[in-house]
């Protein structure tokens, strides 16, 4: 059953909503403790060292003055100089939308709250769940174009139905076609990153102008936990990093498994892991943009695999927050992640407890907070709009509660309580209703009656209707036909055209099941009942 | 407690010096090797893992429970030979090139060890070339995960040139890793697939037929 595109568009795309400044509401952490993981970190890089194969990182790290086994590829890093690297690093810096609306202010403790990626399977409307595709990418990045809770487009899917060589390309160009909002990829080879780094530059207009605003950022996972670098990503880390092209250096240990039990412990190898990352970067081009990357992962030793819905990986992730404060990095980290394979309860808890944590950590550029299912295999697109009233409510509690003369609210009570009847019609509660209280799109709070009149929806099934909705009838902000037709012809690009350079036609199919059909038709009817 | 519940109980609580103690101790006793192996090695095994399967056991006391059992096994192999029983097979297994991933392989290679069969991990990053010369030596099963979309391929290749190496015949090819189905293993052509370390341990004495 197709979901009509003929209705009102439900979605008219306000600005971003503002992202204020955290107020160390969450410290997991004590002033000592992070002192003594610091220190314990940089004790770790100078007896214990991290392995590096690639000819040229080791290059760069001796260089520098670390002392190295080159029968084992072991670099060592003397506390001295890790100090003295860092000292150097980029502390502030932003990462742009298309649209500088959604340009990212990054550092300090502004939270921004996105996608994260390379998941391998979509969860479909209809509750199918299948291998994702490219054209997933284009799609969801319209989803998230439209929902302002979702701050950043990291690359969510692997388009599984192209050529593993055009990969890179077509991804970054399916997400730039289809939101303005500042977008994040890896990569999968030098040549596609430089092909990926052309493309970024046509639409930028020049290499300068990209570098000034740069709407594309990249990941690399350096590290292969423990302590051991992956030539690969470390080879495009620093071809970024010599391009001026800001770079999330990923770091992602597993407690128990490629870090110690003790999260302590795990804080200590991934903190030397990222700090490693920082002075090779910060070797190759001092004062590079970086974010540095904690993804502190977790095991569920009762199977084996890896669990991210945990209260263990949001401690963890707000620590790894701290660590970044600590030292003026601006962080990347994760949040709303799940384990659950489908958007059900158990989803809803492990992503508003994650991202809670973490945001009220004041992390920066948080990932996976949307879409998120199956431990990072699997996304769902009414998850992306579930996810957006849960960042909205996570970005309320950032926003915490403002004291000052006129909130005190001393005149108003006074007012108020001598002749007003309620506060109702005070001039503080019209100027203040919309502003003080965050309103959730799809989250229920109707009398029983009016939710039973509108088919007794479940979030789920409401989330289903609104992201059928949104991809039936949001038109996204192009980019530039010129530059369209220029890229078009430059590069392989397998994107049907109906998906990035023209409008979204109507009766854009959406496959959705009956009963939310037969929901919105009720919807309606409620809709003209009460015109009556 | 008899000695072969001795040698059960070290083995579960992953004990491998006692383990392997007791194991010498019943073949001083003149207890046969293959009464140690099955009344003794394989029953812990088989407890442990119903141990884990309801959820008593974490990874970690399976993987000591294995290393012991491997211990002790060790120690009774030419017995086992002496006396003329098979052993289970020797299974190769490894990550696919490309791929780094080996959490999940090695985590089935320690249960296919706990169940019996000789090991030969191979790590990760496994040329086709490896996994042929492993055969050539005597793999009874060629084992291969593959953890990302991009190295899947990789699975299917090694097959092909197993085939053009003239020893497809003489070889079980067992596939896995999280985004491996079922229907990718019969599209390409593998005689096994499991989806996680206990049903795979499983999978290969079923494929082996022993
Ligand atoms: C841990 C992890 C890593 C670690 C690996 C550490 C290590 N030593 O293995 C690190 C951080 C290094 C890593 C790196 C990368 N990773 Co990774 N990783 C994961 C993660 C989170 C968990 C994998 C895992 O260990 N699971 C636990 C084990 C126990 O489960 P398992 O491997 O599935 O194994 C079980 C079964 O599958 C089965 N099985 C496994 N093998 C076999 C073999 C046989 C024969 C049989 C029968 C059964 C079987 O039994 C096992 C036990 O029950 C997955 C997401 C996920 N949930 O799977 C992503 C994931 C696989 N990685 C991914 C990516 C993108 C990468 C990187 C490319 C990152 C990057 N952006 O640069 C690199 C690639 C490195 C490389 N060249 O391989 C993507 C895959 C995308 C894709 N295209 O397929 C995933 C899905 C995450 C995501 N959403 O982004 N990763």
């Amino acid at each position: 059953m197709l979901c009509s595109s003929s209705h009102k568009p439900l979605c008219e795309c306000p600005s971003v909503s503002p992202v204020r400044q955290a107020t160390h509401a969450y410290t997991p952490l004590s002033d000592a403790d992070i002192t003594r993981i610091h220190d314990a970190s940089l004790t770790v890089l100078e007896r214990t060292g991290v392995e590096v194969t690639s000819a040229e990182a080791l290059a760069i790290f001796q260089q520098a003055g670390a002392a190295i086994d080159p029968d084992r590829s072991r670099v060592f890093l003397p506390r001295g100089m890790v100090e003295d690297v860092l000292a150097q690093a980029c502390h502030r810096f932003t990462l742009a939308g298309r649209d500088e609306a959604h340009d990212l202010d990054m550092g300090g403790e502004r939270v921004y709250m996105g996608t994260g990626g390379a998941a391998i399977s979509v969860l479909d409307l209809d509750g199918t769940v299948r291998e994702s595709r490219l054209t997933d990418i284009a799609e969801f990045a319209r989803l998230v174009d439209c929902l302002h809770n979702i701050h950043f487009y990291q690359i969510p899917v692997v388009a599984r139905d192209i050529p593993d060589h055009l990969h890179d390309i077509n991804q970054v160009y399916a997400a730039l076609s289809n939101t303005t909002k500042h977008i994040q990829t890896n990569l999968n080879s030098l040549s596609s990153a430089r092909d990926v780094m052309a493309l970024a530059t046509m639409v930028a207009g020049s290499p300068a102008a990209l570098a000034a605003h740069p709407f594309l950022s990249f990941v690399t996972c350096c590290v292969n936990s423990p302590l051991r670098y992956d030539p690969l990503p470390t080879a495009l880390m620093i071809e970024l990093v010599r391009n001026d092209l800001p770079v999330a250096i990923s770091c992602a240990p597993i407690t128990g498994m490629t870090a110690p039990m003790a999260l302590a412990g795990s804080l200590v190898q991934i903190n030397a892991e990222v700090l490693s990352g920082l002075v090779l970067a910060n070797l190759v081009r001092p004062g590079a943009r970086i974010l540095a990357g904690y993804v502190p992962t977790v095991a569920d030793h009762r199977q084996g695999g890896v669990a991210v819905g945990t209260p263990e990986f949001a401690l963890m992730n707000a620590a790894a927050a701290q660590l970044a404060h600590f030292y003026d990095i601006p962080i990347y980290n994760s949040a709303g992640t799940a384990d659950s394979k489908l958007p059900d309860v158990q989803a809803g808890y492990e992503k508003a407890m994650t991202s809670t944590i973490a945001a009220l950590s004041g992390a920066n550029f948080i990932h996976h907070t949307a879409g998120m299912l199956e431990s990072l295999l699997c996304v769902a697109s009414e998850q992306y709009v579930i996810d957006d009233d849960i960042n909205g409510s996570v970005m309320r509690l950032v926003r915490g509660i403002e004291v000052d003369d006129q909130t005190l609210s001393v005149d108003v009570i006074d007012e108020v309580c001598n002749g007003g009847q309620f506060y109702l019609e005070n001039s503080q509660t019209l100027e203040l209703m919309r502003s003080e209280c965050f309103y959730p799109r799809i989250t229920d709070r109707k009398p029983r009656i009016d939710w039973e009149a509108k088919g007794s929806l479940d979030m789920r099934e409401r989330a289903r209707h609104r992201a059928c909705t949104i991809l039936t009838t949001h038109q996204p902000t192009r980019l530039p036909a010129a530059v369209d037709q220029a890229i078009r012809a430059r590069f392989e690009i397998l994107l049907p055209p109906e998906l990035s350079g023209s409008p979204i036609p109507l009766g854009y199919p959406v496959q959705l099941p009956e009963r939310i059909v037969e929901a919105e038709e009720a919807e309606f009817a409620v809709y003209e009942c009460d015109r009556r | 407690m008899s000695l072969i519940e001795e040698i059960r109980q070290a083995v579960i609580v992953g004990d491998a010096p006692d383990a392997k103690a007791k194991v010498e101790q019943a073949l001083n006793d003149n207890l046969t090797a293959d009464t140690v192996l099955r009344e003794g090695l394989i029953d812990a095994m088989r407890e442990v893992g119903q141990l884990f399967e309801e959820g008593d056991f974490f990874v970690p006391e399976m993987l000591i429970a294995a290393r012991a059992m491997k211990g002790a096994l060790d120690l009774l192999k030419p017995h086992l030979v002496e006396e003329g029983v098979e052993p289970l097979g020797k299974v190769a297994i490894g990550t696919v090139k490309g791929d780094l991933h080996d959490i999940g392989k090695s985590l089935v290679a320690m249960m296919m060890e706990g169940a019996g069969f000789e090991l030969v991990d191979l790590g990760v990053d496994v040329s086709p070339d490896k996994f042929i010369s492993v055969i050539q030596d005597g793999a009874d099963i060629v084992a291969m995960s593959a953890l990302l979309t991009t190295t899947m391929p990789n699975m299917k290749l090694i097959i092909e040139e197993i085939e053009a190496a003239g020893l497809r015949e003489q070889v079980v090819v067992m596939v896995g890793g999280a985004p491996v189905t079922q229907a990718f293993a019969d599209q390409i052509g593998a005689d096994g697939y499991a989806a996680d370390a206990s049903s795979a341990a499983r999978k290969a004495q079923e494929l082996i037929g022993r």
